[in-house]
């Protein structure tokens, strides 16, 4: 079962309680959201911090999601916009690392790759995926829920909090240098 | 490649590296976030209903105070107004509600309000 389909299931009209709602979107939206998160910020543990934090975020403002489409768009939205805070504070602490002593960014440049980083590799698609990490952010950011997900043009807007027309400018930049990247070093 | 391609490929890849994630089990922590949350914010709002009615009665009292210490003139008006139209049985009943009127007088009664004479029984045109 993909993402997307795991999260459609279920009418926008059920009884909405809220312990009930919570539980519910939990089974339904878990898994795909830190998996999302992670594919964001490629670290399980903060992506299984910020998925939390989204759902008690939800579970405060009852009132304004009363269906699940609502709720799951919000939970989206929140997964994603953290996942941006984490990427932009690890920009802004890159930045303040490089810009100190060259032998700390040496040590960092020869650190041993992840656990994670070998998972990536191994399974398949690492071409694509490192030129996916190249892109400028906000194309990389529009990028992964848009496929990820399986998200609409409009579910994608709203998602990183931009307009439709963004998205489908992002997109199209996005898989054109995508496809000059992959095409370039094959 | 075609765009299509490079699509289909993207999205294979996306899934095949997310499937490998595999998220620890929290529901019952969120459900106690959530819970935990829930409690912190009620509160808030059982203080908001009251705070609310009390604005509204100081909001209602102000109002109240602030007609009938800035509308004194109104009343004369009304008194006089009710001293014309009104039978003179009436008007000394209706005087002293004005407080600062001693008695009726009709001073500034607009045209309309004046008491026209009685007009005569309309005659039949005499038969031809």
């Amino acid at each position: 079962m993909t993402a997307a389909q795991g999260e459609d299931t279920g009418s926008a009209d059920t009884m909405w309680v809220p312990d009930q709602a919570l539980t519910d979107l939990y089974a339904v939206s878990w898994h795909s959201l830190v998996r999302l998160s992670w594919l964001l910020v490629r670290d399980q543990q903060l992506a299984e911090e910020r998925v939390p934090d989204a759902f008690v975020a939800m579970s405060s403002h009852w009132s304004r999601q009363q269906n699940r489409d609502l709720a799951l768009a919000y939970l989206r939205r929140c997964v994603v916009n953290s996942s941006h805070s984490v990427l932009r504070h690890r920009r802004v602490e890159g930045r303040y690392l490089s810009s100190q002593t060259s032998a700390m960014t040496a040590q960092g440049s020869t650190k041993e790759p992840s656990a994670q980083a070998r998972a990536l590799q191994s399974a398949g698609g690492a071409r694509l995926l490192a030129a996916l990490g190249h892109l400028p952010p906000r194309q990389w950011q529009v990028l992964t829920p848009r496929y990820y997900l399986d998200l609409s043009q409009s579910q994608t807007a709203d998602a990183v909090s931009i307009s439709a027309g963004s998205v489908k400018t992002h997109t199209h930049r996005g898989l054109t240098a995508l496809r000059s990247d992959v095409e370039g070093t094959s | 490649m075609t765009p299509d391609d490079l699509e289909g490929r993207l999205r294979e890849v996306l899934h095949r590296v997310a499937e490998r994630v595999t998220p620890h089990e929290r529901r019952t922590e969120i459900l106690a976030m959530a819970h935990h949350e829930t409690a912190q914010v009620e509160p808030q709002r059982r203080w908001l209903i009251p705070a609310g009615a009390a604005a509204w009665v100081v909001l209602l009292g102000a109002a109240v105070w602030g007609v009938s210490s800035s509308g004194g003139s109104q009343p004369e008006t009304l008194a006089a107004t009710r001293a014309v139209t009104s039978p003179p049985a009436a008007a000394a009943t209706v005087a002293p509600t004005a407080r600062q009127s001693p008695a009726p007088v009709p001073l500034a009664v607009p045209s309309h309000h004046r008491p026209r004479p009685p007009t005569p029984a309309r005659r039949e045109p005499p038969p031809r």
